[in-house]
């Protein structure tokens, strides 16, 4: 959510027992807490905060057999989810004192239940990619360790948050034509046919993707670290050190011009084990040159230097060509100027497409474009749900199109006097040429 | 009843103190219910003490088929958990400001029955036992509740009874010539319709606490039987101290003259203006209720076939009109089935939503909403609030003509629609 700060963050297990033989009550209640953010916080507080989120938890099974997902204050939003078997996370995002007389604030324009689920599956997401599981981490030995991971993960998060500005969760793809296409796979297929090591690839380019091998969920999660919203910057701006015992999310020792991010590189050999939803634990090698990042997953726990060193003679040979492929093709692309402003997206793909005219997205639009996306999720049934929606405010005039319940877009177009009908037509007409792929008229 | 029994049901209210005393609950005995109700006194003490030297205030919560929400009024909390489904075609579709409004609704007459002056004895005696205070009053709540769940919750005002000029007109000489200068408002209703409301220069008569008196009216029969005076508290008036109503039936009639005035004194003099007045409109008597008998209209009054249902609140007058439907008594015509019309109110809901801010509505927002079934356009303005129902597969330039038309033929009926004087 756009500036919302984190007020608090915990993770707890509500099954978890004391050790000693006669444990205090304190006992009781610090040994259920896995982590608590921020760590000066007061002890009662803490302790209060988990057996609230309990109780409440408890409180909605009387009523209802799904579980609670946010609690909704006039200055907080609570958020609360298991991500594992008996360990739930919560996080408290903070909105600010903006006295209202209204009940419905201008923050709820922004906590709808996808939103939020999406925060806390992106705080989840993200630690697993570098730790896995947190049931991995045994109690009590290993809890001092997960501590630590925690505290230094969370940090990062909290700093990152507010900075977040993507209205959906998916993939950029990079504007290649069929025969390019086919150029880059067969590149790629070199690789993986060379290298029988290399269990999945995937090839970013300037933040968008080109190809992957990995499931849907995997992608995602390699695609939102390294590339989306440009997030390998952010990476750089961090300059983490290399310090192994630490959260290794955003640790990286350098990124070149060309060569290993995590691979062999001047720092040594950095390649990280990676989890990943419906693959097993595996090595990651990135290899960054020009605007190009190429993921390769290794099916072998461990990756030898020279097994490094033969892959990196294959990318020297076969990488420049994949990346004149893309580049002309993309450039020419990047250089046009879209005639409408347009967000579209697939939520079977995860394929976002922002018109460069949309770029940035204001506050006000993004809240818009929130509500109206979630409005037309609201209902499942095919009879009852919202298709299209045509709106005036005196910001914009938005038309949102939903098609085959799956697909949604989203045009923009300056605040006019002009009759609704005679902007849906000009909308229809440029759609139709541009999406007549994807839409069969609007 | 039994908790379980009572935690079974689709919508549940609970109205209790800040110290958790019940106050009211709609199903299930306050007493058996105590515990439960104190641990929702604590739930929101909780939230609202969350972080030390920093208050908040719980609003709601959510599962993905279950809304809890809250209200917190100083001394007196409401509570309303809500099933909500998406799927079924059975469940409640209630929004959450809708349920929002209920409790808000709720508290209005909660504060009608104890005046404001609950809030300082509970705040004095927060261990003080307010039941007994509101005893007698759980059919009117039960009533208000049903009533509102049907009443768009964005709208402010109150619908009257369509009525045609020239009669309203003698409704309202009736009243004119007859009013007793103790006389603040004057309302000639139904407890279900109001047909003509007069206010006394320099006061306004709120459409909240119009809603109070049908509500009075609609929930005790032993108003019926003979003139009778009683004290209400009129809170948009003044929520400190009550004020006094004359009511008279009309002989024979579900009509009543109902006359407000704040001197406890003036029984006799406001029994005398109804009286008189009560005789002037005995011969329309029988216009007057087929009129009332006409209610609701059909939406084919408007002459317009491609709509199939409208909703028009006048933003000057506080007033609204809609075709096919009456929420106070939950009437409906043939043309609209109850389970259309809650998932109507749902989409009227969703089309407006965004028009409360300030950031998307500075004078004028307009919204159509194309659902596989129906096509829904709001338009708000400074003056007026229109929504309405069209089929899908009408054109966007033939809602734009049909809207403007609406909107001419409502203007020329203004004046049998709503009680404009």
């Amino acid at each position: 959510m756009r500036g919302s700060a984190i007020s608090s963050l915990f993770v707890f297990n509500p099954t978890l027992k004391p050790l000693s033989e006669h444990p205090t009550e304190d006992e009781y209640k610090s040994c259920k807490l896995i982590y608590y953010y921020p760590e000066n916080a007061p002890l009662f507080e803490q302790h209060t905060h988990v057996g609230l989120a309990e109780g409440m938890c408890m409180f909605v099974q009387q009523f209802s057999d799904n579980p609670l997902e946010s609690i909704h204050t006039e200055k907080h939003t609570h958020i609360l989810q298991q991500c594992e078997p008996n360990i739930w996370l919560c996080i408290v995002l903070n909105h600010g004192d903006s006295p209202s007389e209204s009940f419905i604030r201008q923050q709820d324009l922004e906590t709808h239940p996808h939103v939020l689920k999406a925060i806390v599956d992106n705080y989840y997401r993200n630690f697993y990619l570098f730790h896995g599981p947190l049931t991995n981490f045994r109690y009590p030995e290993d809890f001092p360790h997960l501590k630590n991971l925690l505290s230094d993960y969370t940090k990062i998060f909290d700093e990152d948050q507010p900075k977040r500005t993507e209205l959906f969760e998916g993939f950029a793809y990079c504007p290649l034509d069929r025969k390019s296409y086919m150029n880059v796979m067969y590149g790629l297929s070199q690789i993986s046919f060379t290298h029988t090591d290399v269990l999945h690839t995937m090839l970013i380019y300037d933040g968008y993707i080109v190809n992957t091998s990995m499931p849907q969920q995997g992608s995602l999660l390699v695609y939102s670290y390294l590339a989306r919203d440009k997030n390998w910057r952010r990476l750089i701006d961090m300059k983490r050190d290399l310090n192994p015992n630490a959260c290794q999310y955003g640790r990286i020792a350098e990124y070149p011009k060309k060569g290993f991010v995590y691979g062999k590189n001047s720092a040594g050999i950095i390649v990280p084990t990676v989890y990943l939803p419906d693959i097993p634990p595996c090595k990651m090698l990135l290899w960054v040159q020009e605007n190009m990042q190429l993921v390769l997953l290794m099916k072998n726990q461990e990756v030898p230097e020279e097994t490094i060193e033969v892959i990196r003679n294959s990318l020297h040979e076969l990488c420049p060509d994949i990346i004149k492929t893309i580049q002309s093709q993309y450039q020419r692309v990047l250089n046009s100027e879209d005639s409408f402003k347009f967000l579209y997206f697939n939520n079977m793909n995860l394929a976002i497409k922002q018109s460069s005219k949309l770029n940035p997205i204001d506050d006000q639009l993004y809240r818009l474009i929130l509500t109206v996306s979630a409005q037309m999720r609201d209902s499942t049934q095919k009879y009852d749900s919202l298709v299209k929606t045509i709106v005036r405010t005196n910001i914009a005039w938005v038309m949102a199109v939903k098609v085959l319940d799956s697909r949604e877009i989203y045009f923009v177009l300056p605040p006019s006097t002009a009759p609704v009908n005679k902007v849906e037509e000009e909308i229809v007409k440029f759609a139709n040429g541009y999406f007549h792929t994807i839409f069969t008229g609007l | 009843m039994e908790e379980t029994k009572v935690f079974q049901k689709k919508k549940l209210f609970f109205v209790f103190t800040s110290a958790g005393k019940p106050v009211w609950t709609r199903y299930g005995d306050a007493i058996d219910l105590s515990t439960f109700i104190g641990s929702l006194a604590a739930i929101i003490f909780n939230f609202q003490n969350y972080y030390t030297n920093s208050s908040d205030a719980l609003r709601y919560l959510r599962t993905s088929d279950m809304l809890v929400v809250f209200l917190c009024k100083e001394a007196l909390f409401y509570v309303v958990i809500c099933k909500i489904s998406k799927n079924k075609l059975n469940q409640t579709k209630e929004t959450l400001e809708s349920l929002h409004q209920q409790l808000q609704n709720l508290h209005i007459k909660v504060i009608s029955t104890l005046t404001n002056n609950i809030t300082s004895t509970l705040q004095k005696r927060p261990n003080f036992d307010a039941r007994n205070l509101m005893g007698g009053t759980h059919s009117a709540l039960d009533t208000l509740v049903r009533t509102s769940a049907m009443t768009p919750h964005f709208l402010e005002g109150f619908m009257p009874v369509r009525l045609h000029y020239d009669l309203r007109n003698e409704v309202y000489q009736a009243f004119k010539n007859n009013m007793h200068e103790d006389i603040l408002y004057a309302i000639l209703m139904t407890p279900n319709f109001i047909i003509y409301r007069y206010c006394r220069k320099g006061n306004s008569l709120h459409y909240s606490d119009v809603s109070l008196l049908s509500n009075l009216l609609a929930s005790y029969n032993s108003l019926r039987s003979a003139s009778s005076w009683t004290p209400i508290c009129l809170p948009q008036y003044s929520d400190e101290g009550f004020v006094y109503a004359c009511i008279t039936f009309i002989a024979n009639s579900q009509i009543s003259i109902t006359l407000i005035s704040e001197n406890s004194n003036a029984f006799k003099d406001l029994k005398s203006s109804g009286d008189i007045i009560e005789a002037e409109l005995t011969k329309i008597k029988s216009q007057l209720e087929d009129c009332i008998k006409q209610m609701p209209y059909s939406v084919s009054i408007c002459g317009i076939k491609e709509v199939k249902h409208f909703l028009y609140c006048s933003k000057g007058l506080d007033q609204y009109t809609m075709s096919g439907v009456n929420p106070s008594t939950r009437d409906f015509l043939p043309e609209i089935k109850k389970q259309a019309y809650k998932r109507l109110l749902k989409r009227y809901d969703t089309a407006y939503h965004l028009s409360i801010f300030s950031d998307y509505y500075k004078g004028n927002f307009t919204r159509i909403d194309i659902y596989r079934n129906e096509q829904i356009l709001c338009i708000k303005t400074l003056d007026y609030t229109l929504l309405v129902s069209f089929s899908p597969l009408l054109s966007r330039n033939a809602v734009y003509n049909v809207s403007t038309q609406l909107v001419r033929w409502i203007k020329q009926e203004e004046q049998s629609l709503f009680i404009v004087k």
